[in-house]
C-alpha cells in the first residue's frame, strides 16, 4: 500500500459544490492513489455520484481544486475536456448502453471515439466481450439482454479503452445478488490488471464483501465516524 | 459510415429533407431556365435586328446619300443598304403573290425610300439600339425610324421580372429548406441525445459527434440539388421535343442551364444543408 500511496492519481483540495443554494459536497479534500480499490459510500443524497461526476467534469467545481493524474481540472480548456475523459471508463447503475446498437457496436462506439484503427478495434472488442462473458450475444441488442447482462456490456465498453480509472456509480444497484456478484467479480479483476476503481454504492453486504479503502461521506461531507482510510482486507 | 448508417435510422425525415431543398431547387431552376431561355432570345433577337429607315416623300438621292453615309459612320452599325420604293413595292408583291387583287387596288406606289440598317453583331443590346435609333430619326431627310422597340421594351421588362420573381421564389425556399433541413438534423439529434451523452462520456471530441451529422446534411443538399435538378432537366427534354415539333422551323430553341448555373444551385443546395445542420447542432450543444 505505502508504493501506492507515493503516487496519487486523483486528489482534491478543499473542494465543495453546490447545486444552487444546496450544498452537495462540502469541503472535501482527499487522494486517491494508482491501483486502489476506493469504496464511497453513504445514504442516499451524500454526494456519492457527484463526487464521481466532478472527476471527469460531469459537474465542474464551485470551488477548490481537482487534480487528475497531474491534470487540475479547473484549468483544463473545453476542447480538452473529451481527452481528459479517456482516462476513465465510467458504469452507470442504469448501463446507458445505446438500445438501438447491438452489444459489438456499443463496445465498438469507445474506440472509434479513441481513433483507434478499425483492425484494432475488432479484436479489442472481441476481448473485453469474452472478458465479461458476453462474447455469444454480440449481435443482441441491449433491451433483449438482462439487467446483469447489460451491465457487463456496460463494464466491457468502460474497459475497452484501457482506462487508468474505472468510475463505477451504483454498478450493483438494479441487479439481482448473483449478477451484482459477477459484476464485483469483474471490476476486482480489472483492478488486479491495475487500474484504480473507485466505486459508489450505499449497498452495505457490498462494502463488507469488498475489499479497499472506504471514503464515507454524510451530507456532502467527509464523515469522521468511518474512518476514512480504512482499510478492508481484500477477500 | 455513421452518416449512410444514420440517414438510412431516419429515412423518414431525410426523405423530407432531400424533397425539399429539391422543390426549392425545382422552382429556382424552372425560373433560371425560362430566365436563360428568354434572355438568349432576346440577345439572338437583337444581334438579328435590322433598324428601318424611311426617308421623307420627295427626298432627293443626294440627301438619301448624305443620310446612307451619316448612318454608316455611326457606332455599332455594319451595313446600310438603300432601297428605292419601287424595290420595296416589288418585294411587297412578291409577299403577296397568292392575293394580286390586294396590290392592283393600290394605284400609285404608297411606299417611301428606306434604308435598312444592320448592326455589328454581338455590339447592340437594347440601349445602344435606341441610341443608334435616336441619332437616325434626328436626321433632316429621316421620316421615321422602326425596330420593334414597343415589343423589345417589353420583353426586357418581362425578363427583368421573371429574373425579379425568380430570385425572390427561389430564396425562400432555399431560406425554408435550410430551416427544414436544420429541423431535421434537431430532430435527429433529439432522438439520439442519449448517444450524444454516452459520446461525450466516453471521451468523443466533438468533431467526432458532430461529423456525421455536417456529413447528413451534406449528402441532403446534394442529393436534393440533385433530384431538382433531374425534374428540371426532365421537364426541359419534355419542353423541347414538345417545341421542336411545334415550330418545325427551329426558331426556338430551348437551351438547358449552363454547367455554371448547375454548379452554383448544386452549391447553394449542399450549402443550405451545411448552413441548416450548424443552426441545429449550434443550439443544441449549447443546451
Amino acid at each position: 500500500m505505502e508504493e501506492h500511496r507515493s503516487s496519487p492519481i486523483v486528489r482534491m483540495f478543499h473542494v465543495h459544490k453546490n447545486y444552487g443554494i444546496q450544498k452537495s459536497l462540502v469541503d472535501i479534500t482527499l487522494d486517491i492513489y494508482r491501483n486502489e480499490f476506493v469504496i464511497i459510500t453513504g445514504p442516499s443524497g451524500a454526494g456519492k455520484s457527484t463526487f464521481l461526476k466532478l472527476l471527469y467534469l460531469g459537474e465542474p467545481v464551485t470551488q477548490g481544486q481537482v487534480i487528475v493524474d497531474g491534470i487540475n481540472l479547473s484549468r483544463i480548456s473545453r476542447r480538452r475536456v473529451p481527452y481528459l475523459r479517456r482516462n476513465f471508463g465510467i458504469i452507470f447503475q442504469d448501463y446507458k448502453l445505446i438500445p438501438t446498437k447491438t452489444v459489438f457496436n456499443n463496445v465498438v462506439l469507445v474506440l472509434e471515439a479513441m481513433g483507434e484503427k478499425r483492425r484494432l478495434i475488432q479484436k479489442k472488442v472481441h476481448s473485453v466481450l469474452r472478458t465479461v462473458g458476453m462474447e455469444h450475444k454480440q449481435e443482441a441488442f441491449p433491451p433483449s439482454l438482462s439487467g446483469g447482462e447489460q451491465q457487463r456490456v456496460a463494464v466491457a465498453r468502460a474497459i475497452a479503452g484501457s482506462p487508468r480509472i474505472i468510475l463505477a456509480d451504483e454498478p450493483t444497484g438494479s441487479l439481482d445478488p448473483d449478477s451484482a456478484a459477477n459484476i464485483m467479480a469483474l471490476l476486482k479483476g480489472i483492478h488486479q490488471k491495475g487500474a484504480t476503481v473507485i466505486l459508489a454504492t450505499h449497498d452495505r453486504m457490498l462494502i463488507e464483501n469488498t475489499g479497499g479503502r472506504i471514503i464515507h461521506l454524510v451530507q456532502g461531507q467527509l464523515s469522521e465516524n468511518a474512518e476514512d482510510d480504512q482499510i478492508v482486507n481484500t477477500p | 459510415m455513421r452518416a449512410l448508417r444514420d440517414i438510412n435510422d431516419n429515412r423518414f425525415l431525410n426523405g423530407v429533407a432531400v424533397l425539399t431543398v429539391a422543390l426549392s431547387v425545382l422552382i429556382a431552376g424552372a425560373f433560371l431556365l425560362i430566365w436563360t431561355n428568354l434572355n438568349h432570345w432576346m440577345t439572338v433577337s437583337e444581334s438579328s435586328i435590322r433598324i428601318m429607315v424611311y426617308l421623307k416623300e420627295g427626298a432627293t438621292e443626294a440627301q438619301s446619300q448624305d443620310t446612307t453615309y451619316r448612318i454608316q459612320g455611326l457606332d455599332g452599325v455594319q451595313k446600310v443598304q438603300f432601297i428605292s420604293k419601287s424595290q420595296a413595292l416589288a418585294t411587297f408583291k412578291a409577299h403577296l403573290k397568292h392575293q394580286p387583287s390586294l396590290i392592283d387596288g393600290l394605284g400609285e406606289n404608297p411606299l417611301p425610300d428606306s434604308l435598312e440598317v444592320e448592326l455589328k453583331n454581338g455590339a447592340v443590346r437594347l440601349n445602344q439600339i435606341e441610341s443608334i435609333a435616336d441619332q437616325i430619326t434626328r436626321m433632316p431627310a429621316v421620316e421615321s425610324v422602326e425596330y420593334g422597340q414597343q415589343w423589345m421594351e417589353r420583353f426586357s421588362n418581362l425578363l427583368n421580372l421573371f429574373r425579379f420573381a425568380g430570385m425572390i421564389l427561389g430564396g425562400i425556399f432555399f431560406i425554408a429548406s435550410g430551416l427544414i433541413v436544420a429541423n431535421t438534423a434537431r430532430l435527429v439529434l433529439y432522438s439520439r441525445r442519449d448517444e450524444v451523452e454516452v459520446m461525450r462520456l466516453v471521451g468523443a471530441t466533438d468533431l467526432f459527434i458532430k461529423a456525421p451529422f455536417y456529413i447528413e446534411g451534406l449528402i441532403q443538399g446534394a442529393s436534393g440539388g440533385g433530384v431538382g435538378l433531374f425534374t428540371v432537366y426532365a421537364a426541359y427534354l419534355f419542353m423541347s421535343s414538345k417545341l421542336t415539333s411545334d415550330l418545325a422551323s427551329g426558331f426556338w430553341q430551348i437551351r438547358f442551364l449552363s454547367i455554371e448555373s448547375i454548379g452554383i444551385i448544386i452549391g447553394c443546395s449542399v450549402g443550405i444543408g451545411l448552413i441548416g445542420c450548424f443552426l441545429s447542432m449550434k443550439q443544441f450543444f449549447r443546451n
